[in-house]
């Protein structure tokens, strides 16, 4: 006989308006597993694991946790049981100081006082325990993102976690960063917490998994024992079909230069130098990758070049005319498209329809303005091609785009940006939380416009979609490039050693 | 494919269901407000040793008796209605703009120093320069907040809360001196002389005093809907409100934009002064706004800063207004606790607000996920 599950969910049911988020979902966890739940974009992942968390409640099913069976009103009652999470979207106070996020909640022995020097005792302690180290008084919006996935799981871990789930955390990781993220994993478990842990990338399911459990449309496929799987059979289990799996995509073709810059510095009150003398070269017909641990300025080289933030000293030239003041609209008007790092805050409003966030660049413009009214029509019928060119999974192209899975709001940014698009695409993390499918059409896309003679600056975490995306790499570190090599499989090696700080002469 | 809806392009029925739940939660959420404000107030007028089903009485027959009574409600329902239109239409924009009073104010001196002039012009024109002169001082009075807050990132709840008093001050300056009616007479009050009879606005439902400002504040309500929620620059506005660092990705001027809601709706806390003036009082006084500028807030809110919904609350505080006026002349309900029945209406109604608030947040900080869209 089988030890009772530390988990099981029994026929969840969770439907939105007409749509089954969930469907009949059985889930087990045992005891010191990790646990990886698959599935496409919308299949139901984060729903299952917010009903988990007590923060939907399940139309009908059961959960039974140590045995008993159990209902989660709120996020209190899980975390009550020894249930933590990790949402797909990180939940800190960016202004706020590692201590003052961990703090928040938190009940104090001391009320109405916080129990600061407790809770850095505590924090010391859990640093050597499971391998966590931090710096409590900077804050948040100081660090990279995978430090500030760190406070979310020092978070969860305060507040006592038998079992941790975790939506996509290695999304917009490094992969260095992922390594030093499953130790932590590795760790936990042999702490005796068992994990959930929900990931796109197959490679990285493989890797860390005892087993996995997959999830099509609502409803569960199956489980299997990792030992049994290989990537092209999770594929098939995702998506109903065989896959073809990413492979790589011819090279070359790169022409005139399209955009210049020339010693572009940023300097930023308070915090000093972001961008460091940038010297960088995109030619029409190419995707220049740009590589590097996230937040050693990839996003603000990102800002400065469409606009967003001026930038301090140097020049930027499109087609060999100066640009000096680039603002979002110049830049677009240029035939300039951008996919931002961050989805939620920047690139949508999150209350506004689907079909109002796809014109939101192109409110003022025709076909979609007459004389300043908006042609609600036409949004519709723009809204209808998208969504069906990109798949986007909605109830209803009136659907607040919020509602939305995290996937499927990534393609309605890139729905919109990839048709401004007309000369030069800024794309940071593009296929990030994309399902195989959806990353692999993506990237076929991407291809497509460089063949057109579109010039691509691909800003991405994963150095396998850099490789076999870009026709040449350039490092970012501390805001400086500290060199370019060519985008193919032997620059590897260089390229790592560029992100952790070595000039490519160095290495050479 | 049976679980994802037969279309994506036409909602489907149970979503359009669940649509209407949500605005019917939206209209109701408020009348429960006022429900439980009556209920609060029906408690204070038995302490206090009336009947409350006779003050109530008293109260209905004071909103609905006589066309004269109706005409009357609308008088009240006027300017809160306009005020309201601009706060709704700024507060859309993340822009809390508290000194909707003091616009008022310098509103009605403008359009009050251009009404009192003999400009031997057609009553229309006067009426027109008159309320165009309510605008500017108004709009004026909220472009000052509007660009410190877009240029400089300075609080506007407290530049515009400094600002109501020094418009009252300036006001009383010009009642007490420049603009005094007879100023030589022993005992003039302080009060401008009247506005001339080409600047009044004509009284379109007699012998009722309902006004022209009425079908005025219609019409800006049709128009704010139509630039809100059909013209561009609305879907602009509402974007920097609900998420500035968006707006700015996607090339919106949110400078400007802020900045021009801030003059829009100061300066249609002008024009309902000006109305005010122009059409009920005749003269400005020293301090002749009973707090229209934070009522129109509560209506703001409770209307969900939606033109029509804003119109329904402004109807209902006029309604209540002349209601509990009746209620204190002929049930003897003291003139207090009238005041702190409407004080509960607009409690009841920032907590309703409050929750539907609450029901509008991200799924996530929410404890009950239920759907509703
Ligand atoms: N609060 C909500 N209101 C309406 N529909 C929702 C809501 N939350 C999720 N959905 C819908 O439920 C479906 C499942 O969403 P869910 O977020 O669970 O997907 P997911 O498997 O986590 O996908 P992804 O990999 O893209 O994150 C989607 O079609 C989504 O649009
Ligand atoms: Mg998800």
């Amino acid at each position: 006989m089988m030890p009772a599950p530390l988990l099981e969910m029994r026929q969840i049911v969770k439907t939105f308006g007409s749509l089954r988020a969930n469907d009949r979902v059985d889930f087990e966890v045992r005891s010191g597993e990790i646990h990886a739940l698959l599935g496409e974009n919308g299949a139901g992942k984060t729903t299952l694991m917010n009903i988990l968390y007590g923060l939907y409640q399940p139309d009908s099913g059961e959960i039974f946790w140590k045995g008993e069976k159990i209902v989660l009103h709120s996020p209190r009652d899980a975390i009550r049981h020894r249930i933590g999470m990790i949402h797909q979207h990180l939940m800190l106070v960016p202004n706020f100081t590692v201590l003052e996020n961990i703090l928040v909640g938190l009940p104090s022995p001391q009320e109405p006082l916080l129990p600061i020097q407790e809770t850095l005792a505590r924090l010391k302690d859990f640093a050597a325990q499971y391998g966590l180290p931090i710096d409590p008084t900077l804050k948040v919006k100081q660090l990279p993102l995978g430090l500030q996935q760190r406070v979310e799981i020092l978070k969860a871990l305060f507040r006592g976690a038998d079992l941790l789930i975790l939506d996509e955390p290695t999304a917009v990781l490094s992969p260095l960063e992922v390594e030093d993220f499953f130790a932590v994993l590795r760790n936990l478990v042999d702490k005796g917490v068992s994990i959930i842990f929900i990931s796109h990338k197959l490679d990285e399911v493989l890797r860390i998994s005892d087993r996995i459990t997959v999830l099509r449309q609502g409803k569960r496929v199956g489980t299997i024992e990792t030992r049994q799987a290989t990537q092209p059979i999770l594929a098939e289990m995702m998506v109903g079909r065989a896959v073809a799996l990413d492979h790589g995509f011819p090279k070359g073709g790169a022409a005139q230069p399209l955009l210049e810059l020339k010693g572009v510095s940023l300097i930023r009150p308070k915090v000093g130098r972001v961008l460091k003398d940038i010297n960088l070269t995109l030619h029409s017909g190419e995707i220049l990758g740009i590589a590097g641990i996230d937040g050693n300025g990839q996003e603000e080289l990102a800002d400065v070049i469409c606009g967003l933030i001026p930038y301090s000293e140097g020049q930027m030239l499109l087609e060999g005319r100066p640009i000096p003041n680039p603002t979002p609209r110049k830049m677009k008007a240029a035939g300039l498209g951008y996919v931002p790092a961050d989805r939620q805050r920047v690139g949508l409003v999150k209350n506004f329809s689907i079909a109002h966030n796809l014109v939101l660049k192109s409110f003022d413009d025709p076909p979609f303005n007459r004389h300043g009214f908006l042609r609600e029509k036409v949004v519709h019928l723009n809204a209808q091609q998208v969504v069906e060119a990109f798949d986007i999974r909605a109830a209803a192209l009136s659907q607040p785009v919020g509602e939305l899975s995290g996937g499927n709001q990534q393609k309605v940014i890139l729905g919109r940006e990839l048709k401004l698009a007309t000369r030069l695409l800024v794309a940071v993390h593009p296929t990030r939380g994309l399902d195989v499918g959806a990353t692999e059409s993506v990237r076929q896309f991407l291809h497509a416009q460089k063949e057109k003679g579109i010039g691509i600056l691909l800003i991405s975490a994963d150095l396998d979609e850099l490789l076999a995306m870009s026709d040449r790499i350039a490092v970012l570190f501390r805001g400086e490039i500290l060199g370019i090599v060519p985008g193919e499989a032997a620059s590897l090696p260089a390229i790592s050693r560029m992100m952790l700080g070595e000039r490519l002469e160095a290495i050479a | 494919m049976e679980n994802m809806p037969s279309s994506v392009f036409s909602p489907s029925p149970a979503l359009l269901r669940a649509r209407w739940l949500n605005s019917l939660q939206i209209i109701l959420l408020p009348f429960g407000a006022v429900l439980a404000a009556l209920i609060v107030g029906a408690i204070l007028i038995a302490l206090t040793g009336v009947n409350p089903f006779f003050a109530y009485q008293k109260m209905w027959e004071g909103i609905a008796k006589s066309n004269y009574q109706v005409g009357l409600v609308l008088v009240k329902a006027t300017p809160l209605l306009i005020i309201g239109l601009g706060l709704g239409f700024v507060f859309n924009s993340g822009v809390f703009n508290i000194g909707a009073e003091g616009q008022l104010y310098m509103g009605a001196l403008l359009g009050t120093a251009i009404a009192i002039q003999d400009l031997g012009v057609p009553a229309w024109l006067h009426v027109a320069l008159s309320l165009l002169g309510g605008f500017v001082g108004g709009g004026l009075w909220g472009l000052l907040p509007g660009y410190l807050k877009a240029r400089h990132n300075i609080n506007e709840v407290i530049t515009t809360i400094l600002l109501n008093y020094i418009a009252i001050y300036i006001v009383s300056y010009f009642t007490h001196g420049p603009l005094r009616d007879n100023p030589l007479a022993e005992a003039a009050l302080p009060q401008t002389p009247q506005v001339q009879l080409s600047s009044q606005l004509p009284l379109i439902w007699p012998p009722t005093r309902l006004h022209a400002g009425f079908p005025l504040g219609l019409g800006l309500a049709l128009v704010l809907y139509l630039v809100t929620y059909r013209m561009a620059f609305g879907y602009k506005a509402r974007a920097v409100g609900s998420s500035p660092a968006a707006a700015h990705y996607a090339g919106m001027n949110t400078t400007l934009i802020m900045v021009i809601v801030m003059v829009v709706s100061g300066g249609l806390a002008g024009v309902a002064g000006t109305v005010e003036i122009l059409g009920v009082q005749h003269r400005l006084r020293d301090m002749f706004s009973p707090g229209l500028g934070y009522s129109a807030i509560a209506i703001a809110l409770m209307g969900n800063n939606h033109p029509f919904g804003i119109l329904l609350a402004a109807l209902l505080f006029g309604a209540l207004q002349v209601g509990a006026n009746n209620m204190q002349a002929l049930a003897g309900v003291p003139v207090t606790i009238v005041d702190v029945i409407q004080a509960t209406v607009i409690f009841f109604v920032a907590v309703s607000a409050m929750i539907r608030w609450r029901a509008s947040l991200p799924r996530l900080f929410r404890h009950k996920g239920e759907a509703n869209g």
